[in-house]
Parts: structure tokens; C-alpha cells; sequence
């Protein structure tokens, strides 16, 4: 029997996160997530620009907790 | 579990060909519902800008989007969704897809929340903040909705979602500081921190700390109350208003909150609609009677339907004056309105006026009040037509053995608000049966 982990902490900073682009039916492109395995996560002095879907469905997001 | 997102640069993301299934397309900071309700997500001095629009058929975005899940906190946050929406989508600062509050915490404070939806539930959508203020209170008083002055809005520059230096406005030195964030997306120091160099008498809104001018107060009192349900056709009735505002309510009289009304027959200006001021001369919450005396015909009658709306007025030297609910044909400059604010738009609160009921009551096969409980023409039937101006009791002075369920008892009205009693009682000293078949299951 295996169990899952969970990280106690996360951290994310001074990333910057550009130039992604998806064409897949229902896309969901995210700039910065933070796992929901993770305990505490801290996610700061980020830049995220230029992100985008060219499908006609689908959700861009440029921060998530919980991705 | 917890979730710290501060000092980050959210922009330039897009969709250009997306329709919306019902949810946005665009989303500048998430909070996603895989996240226990016990989970906590702040997010704290952040920028997020969304622009631009889709060719889809429906196109939808938020700044924020939290559906149910995790408690999510929102402070000093810049969330700018200037994006254009299709079809039925929106474009929306604060976007929940959850009714209840107890997710979005009450300290959620100091944003600068500009879209063409402020908040929106997934039921109802809320265009203005006095709208967002009056179903999330005491949430997001200090928030406002401006423009950002950006310098750029290109990713790949330096300035990116930067403000522009020296500019007046509503983002400098309007956010609080946060226990632990000490600077900002730069490094620079923020405001009440060791080391700051600058002319602020607060931090500022966003992740960047500039040397802007501080534009004063701009935004009216925001104005809570209760809708009130159906009235009685008695002389008068009151309603309390919970009103708070940056800067102070005006509270001296002839500039106190006036509570406008009248029937919806009246014309809808100067000559229809009248005012009573807030009852004595302390703050809020107000107190207001609305005294039928001074309508039109000076009385009301059972059918007519009552308007009426809130107005106050800020102690800022030239007043900012709100509503709620309903929009000013023209902003006024004063409580006391003149024909320019006139008509009234928007969604104009109302109420009716219908029969009251009150006392004692007997229900028996026959020369009692009613034959019945819950048939056609029975005591229930009847109730859910009236406002209650006082407690009922009901004797059942005979047995009813032909009941058709028919009418159930829905909640009443009270006018005023008494949390009026009903009571059923078999009457006449002896026990009494009630029965019958109720074929809806």
C-alpha cells in the first residue's frame, strides 16, 4: 500500500512566466499553481504575462492555489 | 493548509477565440474548489489585469474567481478587468460561484476592484459596488473601484503593471500593512516599514510601492439594509440601515440619511417621491419611519405598491452622495435631492401594501372563521395572503376530518417586525382531530 505525501512547504518567487500558448480543445494554461498536496505555500514577487488559449474553449489563469 | 500569494505581476493573458460554458475564460487569481473548506487562500498586494475580448460567442472573465472550497482572503489587491465580455459572459472583479459568505473572509478589505461586474455569485450579478457592498458587508467597505494608471501593460517591460510616479490617485497609501510583507514586487519598502524613504502615510494598493499623490475619499457611504416584504395598511413603518463610509457619514440634521419613497403611481421625481430623515442624531445604524402621511393622498390603501431607496451624504467638504438602490439621473451634491436626480433608474426596492390579520381566529365545520386548515378558503390559504401586525391563536373548535393539504402555511410578513407568534390550539375544552388525505406525497 502506497500513500500520498503531502509537502509541508512550498515556495514560489521571482519566477517570471511568459510566452505559453496552447491550441487543445479545453485548455487550461496556468502561470503559477500551488499543488493542494502542499501544507503551506508561499507564492511571491512573481511575473506572469502572456499566456493564452487560441481554442475555442477553454481557461487561462494566471495564479491558482489549489491547481 | 495555507496559500500566501503576494507581490506578484498578473497580465496579458488571453483568449482570443474562447466561448464560456458558463464559467470564465480568462482568470487573473484562483482559488481552485479541489481545496478543503478548511483551507485558507490569501491573497495579499497582488496586481492582476485582464484585458481584451474573444470572437467566442460568450466570453467571460474574472480577476478573481474562488468557487466553493477554501476560505479565500483578499487585501490590498489591484484586480483590473477591463476586458470586453460576449454574449452573456462577463467581465468580473470578484467572481465566487458561491452564495454563502463564510468562504470569502470578512477581513477581505482595500482592493481596487474595476470591472464591469463587480461581484458576481453565480446567481446574480452585482454591476456597481454599492451593489457588491449591500450582499457582502462588512466586506470590502475600504475597497474601490479606479482605473489603474498603469505605465505599461507590456510583459516584457520593466514598468509592467507598474504606477505611473506622482499620479493622483486611490492606490496610494489605501492599503494596510500585512503582517510579514515588509516590500514589494521590487524590494522596495513598503510604507510603515524600517527603511522606507517615502511621503505615504499608508502602503500602497498593488504589488507596486510608488511615490503617487493620494486622491481623498471618492466614494459614497455604503448603504446595507434589509429588504422589507409585504406592508400593512397602517400609518406608518420603519427600516433600519447599517451606512459606513471612509471619510464619515454626515450625521447632522438636514444632511442626516433620508430615506426617499412613494407609491409606484406617484411620478418618479421631485413631486412624487418624499423623505424622512434618520431618526435622532447618532450614527449608524439609522433608524427610519416611513410615515404615509406625507405620500401623495396622505394614506395608503391595500394593492398599492411602495418605492423607496436610502441616500446619504459623506463629511468630505464636496460630499459624495450614494444610494441604495436605484441611480441617480444626475449625481447630486446633497441628501436634500433637487429635479436633476430625478428620475430614479435601476432597481428601485418596493413593497406591497395587503390585508393584516391579527388577534384570535376559530376554525369548525361551521359558523366559525374557517371551515378548514389547509383547503380552499382555509385558515392557511388565508394567512399566506396577510401581513401579521400581531400574534395569531387559532381554536379548532370542532373536528376537521375532510382536510385536503391542499394549502400549506408559508412564511408570514410582519409589519412591523415582531417575531409574531402563531398558535393552534384546540379550543372549546375537548380534544379535537384534524385529518384527512393529501394525495401529493
Amino acid at each position: 500500500m502506497s500513500r500520498r505525501r503531502a509537502f509541508w512547504t512550498a515556495t514560489a518567487r521571482l519566477n517570471v512566466i511568459s510566452a505559453l500558448s496552447s491550441s487543445l480543445a479545453g485548455a487550461a494554461p496556468i502561470g503559477i499553481g500551488a499543488n493542494a498536496l502542499a501544507r503551506t505555500a508561499k507564492v511571491f514577487r512573481n511575473k506572469i504575462y502572456d499566456i493564452q488559449i487560441t481554442g475555442t474553449t477553454g481557461t487561462v489563469t494566471g495564479m491558482s492555489a489549489g491547481a | 493548509m495555507t496559500n500566501d500569494f503576494y507581490n506578484n505581476l498578473v497580465g496579458d493573458l488571453r483568449a482570443p477565440s474562447a466561448t464560456s460554458s458558463g464559467t470564465p475564460n480568462v482568470i487573473g487569481l484562483a482559488a481552485a474548489a479541489v481545496l478543503l473548506s478548511t483551507s485558507v487562500v490569501n491573497f495579499y498586494d497582488n496586481t492582476a489585469y485582464i484585458a481584451g475580448t474573444s470572437s467566442g460567442a460568450s466570453f467571460a472573465t474574472a480577476g478573481v474567481f474562488a468557487p466553493a472550497g477554501p476560505v479565500v482572503k483578499l487585501r490590498n489587491n489591484i484586480v483590473a478587468n477591463a476586458s470586453i465580455p460576449t454574449g452573456s459572459g462577463r467581465a468580473v472583479a470578484v467572481w465566487r460561484n458561491y452564495q454563502p459568505l463564510w468562504s470569502y473572509d470578512t477581513s477581505s478589505n482595500n482592493n481596487d476592484l474595476y470591472a464591469s461586474t463587480a461581484y458576481y455569485d453565480g446567481v446574480t450579478a452585482y454591476t456597481t459596488l454599492s451593489d457588491m457592498w449591500a450582499v457582502v458587508s462588512p466586506r470590502e467597505s475600504a475597497s474601490f473601484s479606479e482605473n489603474p494608471p498603469f505605465v505599461s501593460t507590456v510583459g516584457s517591460s520593466a514598468n509592467f503593471l507598474h504606477i505611473v510616479p506622482a499620479v493622483t490617485t486611490l492606490l496610494e497609501s489605501h492599503a494596510v500593512n500585512i503582517t510579514g510583507i515588509t516590500d514589494d514586487y521590487d524590494a522596495d519598502v513598503r510604507q510603515g516599514n524600517p527603511g522606507y524613504a517615502g511621503t505615504g502615510t499608508a502602503p500602497d494598493v498593488g504589488a507596486d510601492e510608488f511615490e503617487g499623490v493620494a486622491q481623498g475619499d471618492v466614494q459614497p457611504p455604503a448603504i446595507v439594509y434589509s429588504l422589507l416584504g409585504a406592508g400593512a395598511p397602517v400609518t406608518s413603518r420603519t427600516l433600519t440601515a447599517t451606512i459606513t463610509d471612509a471619510t464619515g457619514v454626515a450625521t447632522i440634521a438636514g444632511v442626516r440619511p433620508r430615506l426617499y419613497f412613494k407609491k409606484s403611481t406617484d411620478a418618479n421625481d421631485d413631486t412624487g417621491w418624499k423623505y424622512v430623515e434618520a431618526i435622532g442624531s447618532g450614527g449608524s445604524p439609522f433608524d427610519f419611519t416611513i410615515d404615509y402621511t406625507l405620500l401623495n393622498g396622505g394614506s395608503v390603501s391595500v394593492g398599492d405598491t411602495i418605492q423607496y431607496f436610502v441616500v446619504a451624504q459623506d463629511t468630505r467638504p464636496t460630499p459624495n452622495v450614494g444610494l441604495f438602490q436605484g441611480a441617480f439621473a444626475a449625481g447630486p451634491t446633497s441628501v436634500a435631492l433637487t429635479p436633476p436626480a430625478f428620475p430614479i433608474g435601476g432597481t428601485i426596492n418596493s413593497y406591497t401594501i395587503i390585508t393584516s390579520i391579527s388577534g384570535a381566529l376559530t376554525v369548525c365545520p361551521s359558523s366559525c372563521d374557517y371551515t378548514s386548515l389547509t383547503n380552499a378558503g382555509g385558515l392557511f390559504e388565508t394567512l399566506n395572503g396577510r401581513v401579521f401586525t400581531g400574534s395569531v391563536t387559532v381554536d379548532i373548535l370542532g373536528d376537521s376530518t375532510a382536510e385536503t393539504g391542499l394549502n400549506a402555511l408559508n412564511q408570514w410578513p410582519e409589519d412591523p417586525t415582531g417575531n409574531f407568534t402563531l398558535t393552534i390550539q384546540p379550543g372549546g375544552g375537548a380534544a379535537r382531530t384534524v385529518s384527512g388525505n393529501f394525495a401529493g406525497g
